[in-house]
């Protein structure tokens, strides 16, 4: 077999889920991962030209620790939801019809890590050690919001797991969908 | 006292058909019409110039202020079409189903009261032709179609559908 064609490029990695809350009765899931354009996918070009789309300001959606990393938060009341709302790198992504590619987008990205093999999920070390910490919760610090009895590497490896990130992006489908349902139902 | 004149959605009529297919499945097709004014035709055209559909395809052949709608759904499939044209699902043509969505919503929620066939319409040959265009129906048949409770059923079934339609594209 040729050695080239075992290695993937599908243009997304390090792909991570956390659950949290940023306030009383809110509950938050966020789906973190960085994109990159390569040989066989341009997902991080696709994502800009989405931006591109619904937005005049290319900054507005822009993750400002770097700008090919993607952080979708869905955030719900614990006992209403009808308060569920997506925010993308921290900021509110309103339903209406200007931002439907983006909801599409998110969709299609996150049924895509759905079926993503589990070889294929690939987490740079680097990222993990040096970055993580400030990606994977909007504009937060993962381990200073760790409680301290717990082993915070070990914590870090289990939200990169690709079970867990696999189920994050279910979430976050269900979630656009469900937000997707209420838009255009009756 | 001046005579009160109408405007938003008026003149809608339904009609739907269940029917078996050979592979043993159920497939259901259905229709609805309905004559738009004031700011839910403007609504509607700007939907459609947003979602970059040419008009002279999608609009009404027989009046341009009609909106004539035409579903066709089996377990795994469903279809769209608006004014006789085939309505595809793109990130483009959003708009447009949040359009009929909003307006089939609308018909729905509205009270039976409110639902208004005006004479100009009811004296008119659209009241025959208008739900499917190209096959004239008696006004018996068509005075059926026209009441508002097959109305709003009619509309509720269409707009489940651009809900099944929206939800398999967004599981693409």
């Amino acid at each position: 077999m040729d050695k080239v064609s075992n290695i993937n490029f599908t243009g997304i990695s390090n792909i991570a889920g956390v659950g949290f809350s940023r306030k009383e009765n809110t509950i938050s899931r966020s789906l973190s991962m960085v994109l990159k354009d390569d040989y066989n996918g341009q997902d991080f070009s696709n994502f800009k030209n989405v931006l591109k789309r619904i937005s005049n300001n290319s900054d507005e959606f822009k993750n400002s620790i770097s700008p090919d990393v993607l952080n979708i938060e869905c955030i719900s009341d614990e006992f209403n939801n009808k308060n569920s709302a997506l925010y993308v790198n921290g900021k509110l992504l309103d339903v209406n019809d200007d931002n439907l590619p983006m909801f599409s987008y998110i969709a299609k990205l996150s049924k895509r890590i759905v079926g993503m093999n589990y070889k294929n999920m690939i987490v740079n070390n680097d990222y993990k050690k040096y970055m993580a910490d400030n990606t994977l919760i909007y504009g937060v610090s993962f381990k200073k919001n760790l409680p301290n009895t717990l082993n915070k590497e070990e914590v870090l490896d289990s939200v990169f797991s690709p079970a867990n990130s696999k189920s994050f992006a279910q979430y976050v489908n269900d979630f656009v969908q469900g937000l997707m349902n209420m838009y255009f139902g009756v | 006292m001046d005579k009160i004149s109408f405007t938003g959605i008026k003149n809608v009529s339904h009609f739907a058909e269940r029917f078996k297919s050979c592979e043993d499945f159920f497939t259901e097709e259905s229709w609805l019409n309905a004559e738009l004014t004031g700011k839910d035709l403007h609504r509607f055209q700007r939907a459609m110039k947003r979602s970059n559909l040419d008009k002279k395809d999608y609009i009404n052949p027989l009046k341009d202020n009609f909106l004539n709608v035409n579903t066709y759904s089996m377990p795994d499939e469903a279809a769209i079409a608006v004014n006789n044209n085939l309505l595809e699902v793109n990130d483009e043509t959003l708009p447009m189903f949040t359009e009929l969505a909003r307006i089939t919503r609308k018909i729905f929620n509205k009270k039976d009261s409110k639902f208004v066939c005006d004479d100009k319409y009811l004296n008119s040959d659209y009241f025959n032709k208008s739900l499917f265009i190209d096959k004239e129906i008696d006004d018996l048949t068509s005075t059926e179609f026209h009441m508002p409770e097959n109305a709003k059923n009619g509309a509720k079934k269409i707009n489940n559908v651009i809900q099944r339609i929206m939800e398999r594209y967004f599981q693409e």
